[in-house]
């Protein structure tokens, strides 16, 4: 939960848990509230300048010049503000101009709440209390108003301008009267503001809701219709309330259930899954390639089933299953096929590549090379014989290698220590003599 | 000759002699030009320096004392815009996932075929269509 969030939810008695929902809604405000920081300041700057020229006929007094210069200052970098994340808002998070917001707007109100203190009566301590209690519910009710909608950031700090209202009107003889019309303004003024943004927000809330439904019901009804099993999970790995039919014929409900539990995902899997999905939901730019290191097909139940991942605007992944047991069947039949095929071509078309892998094994296998290496650098070579050229070279000896070499490389020679990679060579040595020979 | 009509200056970084002399075929097949060769991952920093090509194609698992990542991390350190391709097997999603934290701007599972790196050139350096 963010701190604008926070501040937002106090203000218009919005849960925690909707605004959390409708991130769509902040995003949108954050844009909205930066819109509208330059007119808002230059408003403001008037407003100042009024204030003074009011209140020197009262109290002519250098500290109301100070306090202007130091307000124009904090205007012009609200503005400036404005204007770079207008050029930079894509390159840093929500968050980091959330913050930046609100600490430039607490600027402006602690400039503003400084006035109070100009005309803060030290001769009496009622007086002082009540300053005192009014400047902090201003300081709070501005400080959300204004993070929300800038445009009603005027009519909340008028509340501030009670002391001065109050000393100006002493002075013309009719300060009750004056002040309590003042007040019954305020009070009138901040129930419309206050109705106006519960309205706004509940009717946005709908809206969001509305859009979310059908957009969800479109896709359930077009995925339904596919006969594919698909699945809608979160950066913490559960599955939302949205899949498809054919999901729940294969795993009945699957809401709230772990990804990883439910595609039978060992744990260093999980943690890989778990890692890429967060990196496609952090990084835009390559959210697809993080998506493309996530396991492409899954066994269930004794069925092969293909995954495909797609990113979701909301920050969500949706995971579409599609059975594939046969094709799997035919593939690995085709594949032991088209090896042997590819030995073949590649000994006719390609011999120079062939004999020379050839002869690189052989340096490599000779007794007096491999048992100067130590685990690593066996690991390595064994590793490089298992690329492409060699697969198509030889049948099932590769293969051994190819899923030995499947291992972490750094943790490969913890787990084969040497004595078992010299025996595994020796194996490959003796084999390949066989073969080729 | 490729489809996009760009003719890039590439590097090469691979352990494995036959790799490169594949990787070569195909590049000069594609139009490229091949403007360095290297073995290991301390080989690789020095040559980039020299050369300094379009697109550097490196192997994730080398010998000595630099791997892949750790090439493609300290190369990115100093050129930022350096396109770097990974060249990888099945099986090393984990350190795939590494070289793109890294900077690495995509990666090509091997076998390597020249459909493949036509693909992979051509989603990086075509231009968008206006």
């Amino acid at each position: 939960m963010s701190l604008f969030n926070k501040l937002y939810s106090i203000a218009y008695g919005v849960s925690h848990t909707k605004l959390e929902k409708i991130s769509l809604d902040r995003a949108m405000l954050i844009d909205m509230s930066y819109s509208e920081v330059i007119m808002s300041n230059i408003k403001l700057a008037f407003m100042s300048l009024v204030t003074i020229l009011v209140f020197w006929r009262v109290i002519p007094h250098e500290n109301l010049l100070a306090w202007l210069a130091i307000a124009y200052f904090v205007y012009a970098l609200k503005i400036f503000d404005a204007f770079y994340f207008r050029k930079h808002k894509h390159e840093k998070s929500s968050t980091y101009w959330e913050n930046r917001f609100m600490l430039l707007t607490l600027a402006v109100i602690i400039v503003w709440n400084a006035f109070i203190f100009m005309f803060f009566p030290h001769d009496n301590i009622e007086k002082q209390i009540v300053l005192t209690v009014l400047i902090i519910m201003i300081t709070a009710c501005g400080t959300t108003a204004l993070a929300a909608y800038q445009k009603f950031f005027v009519p909340f700090q008028l509340l501030m301008l009670y002391p001065l209202v109050y000393e100006y009107t002493k002075s013309t003889g009719h300060a009750w009267i004056l002040i309590a019309i003042y007040t019954a303004f305020v009070i009138l003024n901040s129930n419309k503001i206050h109705g106006i943004l519960l309205k706004s927000m509940k009717s946005k809330e709908l809206e969001l809701k509305q859009v979310e439904f059908e957009k969800n019901k479109k896709i359930e009804e077009l995925l339904n219709n596919s006969g594919e099993s698909f699945m809608v999970f979160d950066e913490n790995l559960k599955i939302g309330n949205l899949y498809s039919a054919t999901s729940k014929e294969i795993f009945g409900n699957p809401t709230g259930r772990d990804i990883c539990d439910l595609l039978n995902m060992e744990t260093d899997l999980c943690k890989h899954f778990g890692e890429c999905v967060k990196d496609s939901i952090e990084s835009s730019a390559q959210s697809e390639i993080f998506l493309s290191l996530l396991p492409k097909e899954f066994k269930i139940k004794s069925r092969y089933f293909n995954a495909r991942y797609s990113k979701l605007f909301d920050n969500k992944i949706m995971l579409i299953l599609s059975d594939s047991t046969e094709t799997h069947k035919l593939n690995q039949q085709i594949k032991h096929d088209k090896t042997i095929v590819d030995l073949v071509k590649n000994s006719i078309t390609d011999s120079a590549n062939f004999f020379a892998t050839i002869d690189e094994f052989n340096e490599f296998v000779k007794p007096d090379v491999w048992q100067t290496y130590d685990s690593s650098a066996l690991y390595r070579i064994i590793h490089t014989h298992t690329k492409e050229h060699l697969i198509n070279l030889a049948l099932s000896i590769p293969l051994i290698a190819y899923m030995i070499s499947r291992k972490s490389y750094t943790t490969i020679p913890l787990l084969y220590p040497k004595k078992k990679l010299l025996n595994y060579t020796h194996f490959l040595n003796q084999a390949f003599i066989k073969i080729f020979t | 000759m490729n489809d996009t009509n760009i003719k890039l200056n590439v590097m090469l970084v691979d352990d494995s002699i036959l790799i490169l002399r594949i990787l070569e075929d195909i590049l000069k097949e594609l139009g490229h030009s091949v403007v360095a060769k290297a073995k290991n991952g301390k080989e690789a920093i020095e040559l980039y320096k020299q050369h300094n090509p379009d697109m550097l194609l490196l192997d994730i698992t080398m010998p000595g004392e630099f791997n892949g990542i750790e090439v493609c991390r300290q190369i990115k350190s100093n050129y930022p815009d350096g396109v770097i391709i990974m060249c990888t097997s099945h099986g090393q999603e984990s350190m795939v996932r590494d070289a793109i934290k890294a900077g690495a701007k995509s990666y090509i599972l091997k076998p390597v075929n020249k459909l493949t790196v036509t693909k992979h050139i051509e989603q990086i350096f075509s231009k968008p269509k206006a």
